[in-house]
């Protein structure tokens, strides 16, 4: 948690801001924040419905589980970066009002989307189970993954509040951006059935690393190779590092812009 | 509908259309480009993957992507539109249902800004247009009315059930995987494709495909589904809003 630099104080601010958050979003909480956390399994389902026959291949062993590992990092991700749009052009009253370091706005929509995998996670063990993968101890390899996911959210959120502020459009070019990663992450294909320029691109993108990470250590059960590990670091440590610096720039006197 | 009526309907739509576009500095042209981008990538990802290609499958895509965002976006912005308009509503005389179909008809506009780029994909791929391709104006009229009907049942059922924002966003998204929009639905399991052939959004789609990209008469089945989802939907959807409209101001 140090490596956030979060104290109690802050925590506390977090919960507070996630639940405004929350009850804002959805009038009725319990069944809102339901929905979010059941959503990587009702895409799962249905993609395994729609191309489970079309993408039949002896290679993979276990399409449900398959789909499910990179649903969930797909939606750690999109909902991460999504929430972070609106980190400080939602929160102008606060940023007026309130003298709170700006970067905990961000931190609260990082929050709120980790809260949610995590919750969606137990249902994810419940698929394993019902699937048949075993519980082995690479498994435990999966906290690592999501932490570098997560510092890349975290710079990546840090940089788009930013960039909101300034430039509206960029919500429309974000949300290309994701669709471009929904598509390009191998969430429901075989990497190896793409064009040699998408898999050469494929192994560039760090939503892909980290879903290959997690797949590799829970459903075939062996260590990562190190290369993707030392990919995945790398994207997370600039991300984390570019974020801070623009985030520094940006909010000076970002008020005045909003 | 009388002269007046039209009139406010157009300044309720070009007042959505401007809070749409706010605070973007390209505003309007996204409608332009937002769609051309999209089908760029999805081509650009798909031609390989799968293993049989589809006849000019970036217009194929472009289709189907044209048609089901504006059903998406019209009945995903009308859920909230009573309670958005609230005060509109309490203070001024104007009929309720106007406010629904301003917010369809901001989705139509975005739809027809799509089409833009969408003539020139079909030139460019050599879609095969005849004279038929000209009966796609009713496949349109027919969508308008379906969609249409579901915002107003999606903009009722909000009023009393909060829940439905979640519920119709969700619908939706799973919807957009069963209308074959960038897969042949030959592909797919056979209750799957069953489930593709009733699904509402999926015959405007298959209709349109055949008369504007391979200028072919679809089959009558489809036709049919396409007149009787637009008018049933269209005819509930009234009915039950004119039912509900005035219970709706207490619950707002």
């Amino acid at each position: 948690m140090n490596f956030f630099k979060l104290n109690k104080n802050d925590l506390f601010v977090i919960s507070q801001l996630a639940h405004k958050d929350k009850s804002r979003e959805n009038s009725s909480n319990f069944l809102g924040q339901i929905w979010q956390i059941l959503d990587p399994f009702i895409n799962t389902f249905v993609l395994v419905m729609v191309f489970g026959v079309m993408f039949k291949n002896k290679r993979f062993v276990n399409y449900p589980v398959y789909v499910a590992t990179g649903i969930m990092f797909y939606n750690l991700f999109s909902t991460g970066t999504k929430n972070c749009l609106n980190a400080l052009s939602g929160n102008k009253n606060f940023l007026i009002k309130a003298q709170l370091d700006k970067t905990i706005y961000v931190k609260e929509k990082v929050f709120v989307a980790l809260i949610n995998f995590g919750y969606s996670f137990l249902i994810y063990l419940g698929v394993m189970i019902a699937y048949r993968v075993p519980f082995r101890i690479t498994m435990l390899l999966v906290i690592p993954d999501v932490l570098l996911l997560i510092s890349l959210v975290y710079g990546f959120g840090k940089i788009l509040s930013i960039v909101n502020a300034l430039f509206a459009d960029i919500t429309y070019f974000h949300e290309i951006f994701l669709l471009f990663i929904f598509y390009g992450s191998a969430l429901f294909f075989d990497p190896s059935r793409v064009a040699p320029v998408l898999q050469f691109l494929l192994s560039l993108n760090p939503i892909y690393l980290s879903i290959a990470i997690a797949r590799i250590s829970i459903i075939d059960g062996i260590v990562p190779p190190y290369t993707l590990w030392i990919k995945l670091l790398l994207y997370s440590a600039t991300f984390y590092w570019i974020g801070n610096i623009v985030f520094k720039k940006g909010s000076e006197n970002i008020v005045a812009k909003l | 509908m009388s002269r007046e009526y039209l009139n406010a309907l157009w300044e309720l739509t070009k007042r959505e259309l401007r809070r749409k576009y706010a605070r973007s500095y390209l505003g309007i042209l996204w409608s332009v480009f937002y769609p051309l981008a999209r089908m760029a990538l999805v081509v650009f990802l798909f031609t390989h993957i799968f293993s049989k290609p589809i006849d000019r499958y970036p217009a194929y895509y472009f289709t189907g992507y044209l048609l089901y965002e504006f059903f998406y976006v019209a009945v995903y912005t009308s859920v909230t539109t009573l309670r958005d308009n609230k005060n509109l509503i309490i203070k001024s005389k104007l009929p309720r249902e106007m406010f629904i179909l301003s917010r369809v008809n901001t989705a139509f506009i975005n739809f027809g800004l799509g089409c833009i780029p969408y003539v020139g994909v079909l030139l460019f791929y050599k879609a095969q247009p005849s004279l038929i391709s000209f009966l796609v104006v009713f496949d349109v009229f027919f969508l308008w009315l379906f969609v249409s009907g579901v915002a107003y049942l999606v903009s009722i059922l909000y009023v009393f059930v909060r829940d439905t924002k979640n519920i119709v966003q969700h619908l939706l998204s799973i919807l957009r995987f069963f209308v074959a929009m960038f897969y042949a639905k030959e592909w797919v399991a056979p209750g799957v494709q069953k489930f593709i052939e009733y699904n509402p959004p999926y015959v405007f789609i298959k209709v349109a495909r055949d008369m504007v990209i391979y200028g072919v008469m679809p089959e009558l089945a489809y036709l049919l589904k396409m007149i009787i989802y637009g008018i049933s939907f269209f005819v509930i959807g009234k009915f039950i809003f004119n039912k509900c409209k005035d219970n709706v101001l207490v619950r707002l």
